[in-house]
């Protein structure tokens, strides 16, 4: 069964097969966890979110109605949502650092390059970290799951011709920022 | 050539950058193994093991007992205060009933 399609497993999971979501669990946790990772930007909160995602999958699961979509863009919509109350909930206190992933990056032949660089990543993500939040799900679905276009729109319910001119105003604005960042260093 | 390109370079980002910059910021994470087999574990377990705190009846459910409790007590006013006048009115004609009916005897 685990090399089954989606569908089929899918399927068995919607009839309360607990083996068949534990399947799609396997499949997905890692791409929700990378997600929310990045929304987040703890380990800790990644931890905690995308088990809630999971829990909120398997309650609902029996009630899932197939429209067409991929079952990853089900479990993204449901991590955008926890991911935005998380947010609220969390709005009155200082705002989350994202230095804890540039932690792992090692090039330790090149120190210094690799410093500068841990730089520029750390100033582009901070600069992401001020994006609606429709624009930081783009980019992370974008550049972390690599989905295309098509599919982001599937997630984000948005036509894929919204999509591509998202990304680019979303660009046009992380360039702008971003020169303006350093010229005014 | 390079000495002219340093500080264009520093006021104009160029498009094509910062997908590559982009790419190389959003390296993919792993969950810690340890982490991902337990919350398998876990699932696997539901409800039973579904923390009260994940959990969106609980909220829901004690909202839904505030409301009873809140229109029960409401409900009860009303009620009493609509008594009053009827049971003032019952009264009222009883009271009247047995004046006309000590008069009829008179």
């Amino acid at each position: 069964m685990s090399d089954s399609s989606d569908d089929s497993v899918l399927a068995l999971a919607v009839q309360g097969d607990q083996d068949a979501f534990g399947i799609l669990y396997e499949r997905y946790v890692g791409k929700i966890y990378n997600y929310v990772y990045y929304r987040t930007g703890n380990h800790h909160d990644a931890e905690d979110l995308t088990a809630r995602v999971f829990y909120r999958a398997i309650r609902n699961i029996e009630n899932y109605q197939d429209r067409g979509l991929p079952l990853s863009a089900w479990l993204y919509r449901i991590a955008h949502n926890l991911i935005a109350n998380w947010h609220r909930d969390k709005s009155r206190r200082p705002e989350i650092l994202l230095d804890e992933g540039l932690a792992s990056y090692q090039t330790p032949e090149h120190p210094e390059a690799t410093l500068l660089q841990n730089e520029e990543r750390d100033r582009l993500l901070k600069l992401i970290r001020h994006l609606p939040p429709e624009r930081q799900q783009l980019l992370i679905l974008k550049f972390v799951e690599h989905l295309s276009n098509a599919e982001i729109g599937q997630v984000m319910g948005r036509t894929e011709g919204a999509i591509k001119s998202l990304y680019h105003r979303t660009l046009l604005s992380l360039r702008d920022e971003l020169s303006q960042s350093i010229s005014a260093e | 050539m390079a000495k002219a390109a340093t500080p264009k370079r520093k006021k104009e980002v160029v498009y094509g950058e910062i997908e590559n910059l982009l790419e190389s910021t959003f390296e993919p994470v792993s969950p810690r193994q340890t982490y991902v087999k337990d919350l398998n574990r876990r699932l696997s377990n539901y409800p039973a093991s579904l923390p009260e705190i994940m959990s969106p009846r609980l909220p829901r459910d004690t909202a839904s007992v505030v409301l009873a409790v809140f229109m029960g007590t409401a409900l009860l006013i009303l009620g009493v205060r609509a008594m009053v006048p009827l049971i003032a009115s019952l009264t009222s004609y009883i009271s009247t009933r047995r004046e006309m009916g000590v008069s009829s005897r008179e």
